[in-house]
C-alpha cells in the first residue's frame, strides 16, 4: 500500500505575533526570526499514515510530498525521521501563500501526485498554518477523481476500502470509502511521534526527490479564483486583569453582569 | 447579479442552527451592498417546520430542498444537491456558517462549481463594487482581505463574527420548494455507523456562549469531572487546551486552539491553562476571559479580564457554591 502525505511548511504559528511582519506594500508576510515548521494538521496526517504503517510495516510505504517556494531540508528530515520512507519536494518561485489559492495548490499537488505514480491513499491536514483555508485536500481529490473524506480522526485501510472515523457534531461517524481515496485529517488523529536519535540518523539516507515547477511544466503564476487584496494586523483587545479570590468569583461576575 | 444564497443548516432536531442566523445576517449585508436579493436555502428531510420558522427573517425567499437522502449530512448527497441548486438559480454569492458540516461541504461545492471560496470569514468590506472577505491567516497572527473572481462567490462565516439575524415584523418570506434528484447507488462514500457521545444535541464548542476549558494544570482526567459540573451549572460547553487532549484526559475534539476549535464565546473560563500561543490563538476573541491558575506569572493572565491565582481544586468548588447561592 502506497500512502502519500501532503505536508506544507509554514512559519511556526506558535511563534510570537510580532514575528509575522506584514509588508503591506507587497502584500506579503515576512516571518522574522521564526523557523519554518510543518503545518500542524499535516503532522497529524503523517501520524495517521504512520499508524497505518505500524499495523503492516512490510507493505505500507509512505511518501511525503512537500511543495513550497523553498522547502527546508531540516523540516523534511523531521517527517522522514518520524517514519516516512521517502520525500518529494516541489520548489519554485511564487509558491507562497500570498500568490496561490487553494485551486492552484491542489493543481500543483495533483501534478506532483501524477508524477509520483500509483497511490492507494492520500492524506492531507485539515488546513495549512499559513492560509488557513482548509480546501486543498478536497480539491485535490476532485482533480484526481477519487473520493474524499474530511475531518478524519482515524484511518484504517484494508485491501479495497478504507474505514474512516470522521468527527461530527457531538460524536463521530464511520465511513467506508473505496481505494484509492483521500482523507483530510484533523488534530483528533493524534500528535506526530517523536523520533529516536537512531531514526534521525537513518532519515538522512532516505530518498528525497527535488522537482522544480519549471521542470514539471507548471505555471508559477496561475489564474486564481481567490485573490489576496490586503493584509493587516489583527486588533487585539487590551485587557486589564482584575485579580480576585475563588470565593468572590461568582459574585463579581454577577455584579459585572457577565453571568 | 444573482441573488445572495445563504445556506441554513439544521441541527439534529431539524431546527435552524443559531450560527446559521449569523450567516444569514452576513448574507443580508452582502445583498444590501450589492443591491441584490437574499434567498435562504434549507436542505434536509422533513424540513417544512424549519423553513416556516425562517419566514419572519430578512430573506426575500426561502428555498426548500427536501429529500429522504438528505436526512443526515452525507458529503456526496449534500454537495450534489447544492451544486445543482446553484446551477439552477445561479446565485452571485453562496454563504454558509462555518461548521463541521460546511468544512466538508463548502470545498466540495467550490470544486463542483469551479468557484472561489473563502473559509472562516469574520468580516466583510465593500470597496467600489467589490466584496472583500476578511479572515485570519497565519493562525490568527495576520488578517487578510480576499476578493473572489467569477460567480458564485463562496464564503463560510465564522461563528460569533456577525450578529444573528433577528426576526422582523414585515411581510413573511415566500417559501418555494426545489426538486432534488438523488440516487443512493451513486454514492461512493458509505456511512457504516454513527456514534453520538452526548445524546446528539450537545452544545458545539464553536457556538456555545460559555466555554469552560481545562489545561495541564488539572493534573488528570478527574479534573475534567469538576469542569463538566461547572459547565453544566453555567449552561456552557467543556473545552481543553492541547496537553490534556494529547495526554488522553479528554476527547481531542474539544481542543481549543490553533489546531483545534477557534472560538469567540461571551465568557471563556480557562482553568489550569498557562496560555500558550497555540491556545490563545483559539480563544482570544472571547468577550470576557476568566483565568484560574496557580502560577501568577502564567501568560494567560495577560489576556484575562478576571484572574484567580490558586489551585483549581480550591477555586472551582467555591465558584460552584457561589453560583448556586442566590440564584
Amino acid at each position: 500500500m502506497h500512502v502519500i502525505v501532503c505536508m506544507k511548511q509554514a512559519p511556526d504559528p506558535e511563534g510570537p505575533r510580532d514575528a509575522f511582519f506584514i509588508n503591506t506594500q507587497d502584500t506579503r508576510v515576512e516571518p522574522r526570526g521564526i523557523p519554518p515548521a510543518l503545518s500542524l494538521f499535516d503532522e497529524n496526517a503523517l501520524e495517521a499514515a504512520l499508524r497505518i504503517k505500524d499495523a503492516d510495516k512490510e507493505n505500507v510505504k509512505i511518501t511525503v510530498l512537500c511543495a513550497g517556494k523553498k522547502v527546508s531540508g531540516a523540516v523534511l528530515l523531521k517527517a522522514l525521521a518520524a517514519g516516512a520512507d521517502s520525500a518529494v519536494m516541489v520548489q519554485g518561485q511564487g509558491l507562497e501563500m500570498e500568490n496561490q489559492d487553494s485551486f492552484s495548490s491542489a493543481g500543483l499537488l495533483a501534478a506532483a501526485v501524477a508524477k509520483i505514480g500509483p497511490f492507494d491513499l492520500i492524506l492531507t491536514g485539515r488546513q495549512s498554518a499559513d492560509s488557513n483555508a482548509g480546501q486543498t485536500g478536497i480539491l485535490l481529490a476532485g482533480l484526481l477523481g477519487v473520493p474524499a473524506v474530511s475531518l478524519a480522526q482515524k484511518v484504517s485501510p484494508d485491501k479495497e476500502h478504507v474505514l474512516v472515523e470522521r468527527v461530527i457534531q457531538g460524536g463521530c461517524e464511520k465511513l467506508k470509502v473505496p481505494l484509492p481515496c483521500l482523507a483530510v485529517v484533523g488534530n483528533e488523529a493524534g500528535e506526530l511521534r517523536y523520533p529516536a536519535m537512531k531514526e534521525r540518523r537513518l532519515a538522512k539516507n532516505k530518498p528525497v526527490l527535488d522537482w522544480s515547477m519549471e521542470a514539471m511544466g507548471l505555471d508559477v503564476a496561475p489564474d486564481k479564483k481567490v485573490v489576496l487584496r490586503k493584509l493587516f494586523a489583527p486588533t487585539t483587545r487590551s485587557r486589564q486583569c482584575r485579580f480576585i479570590t475563588g470565593a468572590m468569583l461568582a459574585q463579581v461576575l454577577r455584579e459585572d453582569q457577565i453571568i | 447579479m444573482g441573488v445572495v444564497l445563504a445556506l441554513v443548516e439544521l441541527g439534529r432536531d431539524n431546527k435552524v442552527l443559531p450560527v446559521s442566523l449569523e450567516a444569514l445576517s452576513a448574507g443580508k449585508r452582502i445583498a444590501e451592498a450589492c443591491g441584490s436579493g437574499l434567498t435562504a436555502l434549507v436542505m434536509g428531510s422533513g424540513v417544512d417546520e424549519a423553513a416556516e420558522s425562517l419566514r419572519h427573517y430578512q430573506a426575500d425567499e426561502i428555498l426548500v430542498a427536501d429529500h429522504p437522502l438528505l436526512e443526515h449530512y452525507h458529503p456526496e448527497f449534500f454537495a450534489q444537491s447544492l451544486d445543482r441548486i446553484c446551477r439552477t438559480i445561479k446565485p452571485g454569492f453562496l454563504v454558509m456558517a462555518e461548521t463541521l458540516q460546511t468544512i466538508d461541504l463548502a470545498p466540495r461545492v467550490a470544486f463542483a462549481l469551479e468557484a472561489g471560496l473563502v473559509t472562516g470569514c469574520v468580516d466583510l468590506e465593500f470597496d467600489s463594487g467589490e466584496t472583500l472577505f476578511i479572515k485570519p491567516v497565519y493562525s490568527g497572527n495576520v488578517m487578510a482581505a480576499y476578493s473572489v473572481e467569477g460567480e458564485p462567490r463562496l464564503a463560510t462565516i465564522r461563528a460569533k463574527s456577525f450578529e444573528a439575524a433577528e426576526p422582523g415584523k414585515n411581510s413573511l418570506s415566500d417559501i418555494r420548494s426545489i426538486a432534488i434528484q438523488l440516487d443512493r447507488q451513486g454514492a461512493e462514500i458509505q456511512v457504516v455507523e454513527r456514534v453520538l457521545n452526548d445524546h446528539g444535541n450537545g452544545q458545539g464548542l464553536e457556538t456555545a456562549e460559555i466555554v469552560v476549558s481545562g489545561g495541564r494544570g488539572l493534573g488528570g482526567p478527574e479534573g475534567f469531572e469538576v469542569l463538566r459540573e461547572l459547565a453544566k451549572e453555567l449552561g456552557g460547553a467543556v473545552g481543553a487546551s492541547r496537553p490534556p487532549c494529547d495526554l488522553g484526559w479528554i476527547a481531542p475534539s474539544v481542543q481549543v486552539g490553533i489546531t483545534g476549535a477557534i472560538i469567540a464565546p461571551d465568557l471563556y473560563i480557562a482553568v489550569g491553562i498557562s496560555g500558550s500561543t497555540q491556545h490563545v490563538g483559539g480563544m482570544e476573541g472571547a468577550k470576557t476571559v476568566v483565568a484560574v491558575n496557580e502560577r501568577e506569572d502564567a501568560p494567560i493572565f495577560k489576556i484575562a479580564d478576571y484572574g484567580v491565582v490558586d489551585n483549581y481544586a480550591t477555586v472551582l468548588p467555591a465558584f460552584l457554591e457561589g453560583l448556586r447561592q442566590n440564584r
